[in-house]
């Protein structure tokens, strides 16, 4: 059957008329329509497809910056061995749309290159950039630079919030994050969340990222350091959450002045003592803007070492802890405990059993009524 | 918006909620009003149905005419061609006292129809149908390149656009000149 349509030359023609098809592109004149009517087909765009039109020319750059500056985006960027920019409605989450994605990746080897595909982007001209499933991948040979470039096109075209960045540093260009950082430090609004991967920095950039990052509100660490330990932490963000501790010290977390909330997980190697010696330091007024701060020794732990010298009303509410059978777990519960400005504190002993793994932690709770 | 509302009430007083409650009172027929287009050929349109176009309800508002009256004088839309006008009439039709879809799927694929469709549903101020319309024309360059969305688009290039904007500097430089000229002759 097959053979004798080759003979016939139909799967040719067939083939023939499918490429006529596919090709004859049918053209629509979008300059030749009302200008409102021309500025609501560009609102209703992805952001992928108002950039690329806007790469068409000057002329339809300011027609796209005049029609979308009003229409706010918010940006998630993720820094590693590759670059994702991805854009999110203002709506988001109230109601559910798709993310625009942009994928920087480094452009290796003198791959060919079909001229179809570049985009002109700012100074650099030619990317390589193509449209894969509802993601543009861009290329070039300085993927860093030219997401620099790109984040600062769409903030010219459209209202962007940038509202997260995790950074994996491990991956980044040279393992050297100091151009990224100086890059986010200069936002004029900050960057809100943080999220900073990496196990294998080196301490140096480890302190001078603790010491440069200006993140605003949240930043959550994840990384095993070893020996890596660091003097002064003048950290600006608000929100605070490390997931490996080896780099903390008891002067590190008195330190944290700014920090409303704070999370510490896998505090092994702060002893009960320490835990004893940070709640009296809260207690006569250190950490003066902490409301929450949220220790995981990560091993067992003395109650009474941690609370050894204060003063302690037992928390008698069965509400709180009535989940957890207090004959099997002692050491669950809470305990009130009188700051020396007044205000009222409280500490919490409390255990997860979680797929069969017990996680102990610590909770401690200032009511400050200024917060 | 008052006045449209008013509107409504005097063009379409068969208000389907009160219909049925008055089972022994005779009905009152729907208001019915006459559209053309280029082809002269007319549409019979109910009120309720015409309430989409912001710009014909806003005309039959303020008329108040009868059944006699409204067939004598269709409005007419000279800009509009008959088929466009069909399609446009069809919709309405259909989705008359229906909330919108968010999609429509019923819209033509030909762009020239396309394009005339927009400028028809803009003249006559059909929002819904104009969002529907613009989210078409914005789906044909999804996942297109700047060089392709230029193609289909018909939108010129940079050097096209200075060539176009040197030549109307020329032609205003021009057209100045000659006033000038006619002016000094006059005051001469």
């Amino acid at each position: 059957m097959s053979k004798n349509a080759q003979e016939n030359g139909t799967i040719e023609r067939i083939k023939e008329a499918v490429k006529e098809e596919k090709y004859a592109i049918e053209k629509f004149p979008l300059l030749e329509l009302p200008d409102l009517v021309r500025e609501t087909v560009i609102r209703l765009m992805d952001p992928i497809e108002i950039f690329d039109f806007s790469q068409c020319s000057k002329r339809m750059r300011r027609t796209v910056k005049r029609s979308v500056r009003h229409k706010t985006y918010h940006l998630y960027l993720q820094a590693g061995k590759m670059y994702q920019i991805a854009l999110y409605p203002a709506i988001y989450p109230e109601k559910k749309e798709k993310q625009a994605i942009f994928r920087v990746r480094k452009l290796n080897g003198d791959a060919r290159r079909d001229p179809i595909y570049d985009r002109n982007l700012g100074n650099f001209q030619k990317i390589h950039g193509r449209f894969q499933e509802s993601v543009l991948y861009l290329c070039h040979k300085s993927h860093f630079e030219i997401t620099m470039a790109l984040v600062a096109e769409l903030m010219n075209l459209m209202t962007i919030k940038f509202h997260q960045v995790r950074m994996f540093l491990d991956a980044v260009e040279n393992r050297d994050h100091r151009p990224l950082v100086e890059w986010l430090n200069g936002f004029p609004d900050g960057i809100k969340s943080t999220h900073i991967s990496g196990d294998l920095v080196s301490n140096e950039n480890m302190v001078d990222l603790m010491q440069t990052y200006q993140c605003s509100q949240t930043l959550r660490f994840f990384g095993r350091l070893d020996g890596f330990k660091i003097d002064h932490l003048p950290l600006k963000a608000t929100d605070l959450s490390i997931a490996h501790t080896h780099w903390m010290t008891v002067d590190n977390v008195l330190q944290l002045d700014n920090v409303i909330t704070f999370r510490l997980e896998n505090a092994r190697h702060f002893s009960d003592t320490d835990f004893n010696f940070i709640l009296k330091r809260i207690i006569s007024g250190a950490l003066p803007k902490m409301v929450l701060a949220h220790f995981i020794p990560g091993r067992t732990y003395n109650r009474a070492v941690i609370c050894q010298d204060i003063p302690m009303v037992r928390e008698n509410s069965d509400r709180v802890f009535s989940r957890f059978p207090k004959v099997q777990i002692e050491d669950v519960g809470g305990f009130h405990f009188n700051l020396d400005n007044g205000d009222l504190g409280s500490i919490f002993f409390y255990t997860n059993v979680r797929a069969g793994m017990t996680l102990k932690g610590i909770g401690v709770i200032v009511w400050r009524p200024d917060a | 918006m008052s006045s449209t509302e008013q509107g409504t009430s005097s063009a379409a007083p068969a208000e389907p909620t009160t219909a049925p409650e008055s089972a022994a009172a005779p009905e009152v027929p729907e208001s019915f009003y006459y559209v053309h287009g280029k082809d002269k050929v007319v549409h019979k349109v109910s009120a309720g149905a015409l309430q989409h176009s912001a710009l014909i309800h806003g005309m039959i508002s303020n008329l108040g005419y009868t059944e006699e009256q409204a067939k004598a004088n269709p409005f007419p839309f000279e800009n509009i061609d008959g088929d466009i006008l069909q399609m446009v009439v069809d919709w309405c039709n259909q989705h008359k006292g229906k909330p919108t879809p968010p999609e429509d799927t019923n819209l033509p694929k030909q762009k020239e129809k396309l394009f005339d469709l927009v400028l028809a549903v803009n003249y006559l101020e059909i929002k819904e149908l104009l969002t529907y319309c613009c989210k078409q024309v914005a789906m044909m360059v999804k996942g297109k390149s700047p060089e392709e969305i230029r193609e289909i688009w018909m939108i010129p290039t940079d050097a096209e656009d200075e060539a176009a904007e040197k030549e109307a500097k020329k032609r205003a430089g021009k057209e100045a000149a000659g006033e000038t000229a006619a002016a000094a002759g006059d005051a001469k």
